[in-house]
């Protein structure tokens, strides 16, 4: 894949985080790919007239973690 | 990445409609996304779901896969399920009966309006109910 050298201004702090990295390209790709997504799919949701809201995926997201913890500790029990 | 949440036919034909049950199906899909996973829909499913559904109802779901490129795949049904999923038959629907082989396959959770389908095939852990 082709690509494009581009010089970019961001935070200090992010800088100092991106400084830290083996490879900032790649972090940096692989961010805005991310951000791609996540518009694409906002934008049909939009499109559906379907709001996803913050506190909606907090929920969610606290769900699925629940869920998560309860599979690993019953895969540790069977294990067990 | 990997699929750490399948989307059954209930929770398909459940965003196809857009009413309020498209809402916990949305906040899921974004939410995996967040946290860089990927959902899974089984091929069967798809079918099923767009079975039951009229012309505008399909539309939504196919703007759906379009939109979720790189966060929603479908999953086809690989040769070595196709026997097992089809002697599950007429007991399980072929699309539930590929929900659970790819469950068990990718190990993830199921995504339901109706976890009653799961009951005796997963553990409750295994299956999130969108209705809650």
């Amino acid at each position: 894949m082709a690509s494009r050298k581009i010089s970019v201004s961001i935070p200090e702090e992010l800088a100092d985080q991106l400084e830290g990295l083996p490879n900032k390209s790649e972090y940096v790709t692989e961010a805005l790919r991310r951000r791609q997504r996540a518009d694409r799919l906002e934008a049909v949701f939009a499109a559906h007239g379907v709001t996803v809201t913050d506190e909606g995926k907090a929920r969610m997201r606290a769900r699925l973690a629940e869920k998560n913890r309860r599979r690993a500790s019953g895969t540790e029990a069977k294990a067990a | 990445m990997s699929v750490h949440v399948i989307l059954d036919k209930t929770a398909l034909a459940s965003y196809a409609v857009l009413k309020d049950w498209a809402t916990p199906v949305a906040e899921l899909m974004a939410t995996v996304m967040e946290n860089g996973g990927l959902i899974g829909v089984p091929a069967l499913c798809v079918l099923d779901a767009f079975a039951e559904l009229n012309s505008a109802e399909r539309q939504h779901l196919t703007e759906l896969f379009a939109g979720a490129e790189g966060v929603a795949v479908i999953l086809p049904l690989l040769s070595h399920d196709t026997l097992p999923i089809a002697g599950r038959a007429p007991r399980l629907e072929a699309g539930f009966a590929h929900v659970l082989a790819e469950a068990r396959t990718q190990g993830a959770l199921v995504a339901t309006y109706d976890v009653n389908l799961y009951a005796d095939e997963l553990d409750e852990d295994d299956v999130l109910d969108l209705s809650e």
